[in-house]
């Protein structure tokens, strides 16, 4: 039998009438993107961590209020909240993170090349954590619009609302992201695999 | 590239955003055109990348939310 698994609006609803599982759930299901995309924009896993919990501490307390809008997506209601903690974040220590948005900015310069000689197979753990190395070099807001559109789940139309630009410049943003990480990855020899 | 899908098209239509004529437009010209089929596998390959680099935050950070939650719990 086929198991369906409950809505994120029904977790929700259960968790606005008392239920807190409902809400242990939600977390569970969206934490590692929510962190993830807090992660790579403040790279410091304490500061993250500490946004993380004061995201869902928002979370909980803006539903009990009652200003949840049933219609939008609760993952990427969540990562906006998360986006405008980490911007605060920045704001209060009067330091916002560079934006390149040009095609000139190369970030392959910054990233540590592979040597020759290192074995052909790499690791997971290995790929993994220098992709993520990858996306933390990206510029500020090539990064924002990966994280918005790719965890997010965010259309180009919302992620330029939320950024203040056309969709077509979130969509320039993100194709300059991709074309970078594209570049990147070939040039470090790593594997990729659409299987 | 062909000038009937940009690279912002791909992009949308990696992300399932596109409205139903330009969709067919680029399925059309993926199926079509070697280059930019080689390069939306590209895209589907870096988009699973994205998706295995995700990180955990730390367990004591969820259990602190869940009793927040508890704490503050109006019932």
């Amino acid at each position: 039998m086929c198991k369906q698994q409950i809505s994120d609006n029904e977790l929700v609803a259960l968790f606005i009438k008392g239920d807190e599982n409902a809400l242990q759930k939600l977390i569970i299901r969206h934490e590692k993107k929510v962190y993830t995309s807090i992660y790579l924009l403040v790279k410091d896993s304490d500061l993250a961590n500490d946004i993380f919990q004061d995201t869902f501490i928002k979370v909980i307390n803006t539903l009990r209020n009652g200003n949840y809008n049933e219609e939008g997506k609760f993952l990427s209601w969540v990562l906006r909240i998360a986006h405008n903690l980490t911007i605060d974040y920045f704001r209060g220590q009067k330091r916002m993170p560079m934006a390149y948005d040009t095609e000139e900015y190369s970030i392959f310069d910054t990233l540590p090349l592979m040597d020759s000689n290192i074995e052909d197979r790499i690791i997971n753990k290995q790929i993994q954590s220098q992709v993520r190395q990858l996306i933390e070099e990206l510029p500020f807001d090539q990064k924002e619009v990966v994280i918005m559109r790719h965890y997010g789940n965010m259309s180009f139309k919302e992620i330029a609302e939320a950024t203040n630009v056309s969709i077509n410049t979130s969509l320039g943003r993100m194709r300059y992201a991709i074309i970078n990480l594209r570049k990147i990855i070939q040039d470090n020899r790593l594997q990729l695999s659409a299987d | 590239m062909n000038t009937i899908c940009t690279l912002n098209d791909l992009i949308a239509y990696l992300y399932n955003d596109t409205q139903l004529l330009k969709t067919v437009e680029i399925q059309k010209t993926i199926d079509n055109n070697e280059e930019v089929a080689e390069l939306y596998q590209d895209m589907i390959a870096i988009s699973k990348v994205l998706d295995q680099s995700l990180i955990t935050p730390s367990r004591c950070i969820s259990e602190s939310i869940m009793h927040y939650a508890r704490l503050t719990a109006p019932f």
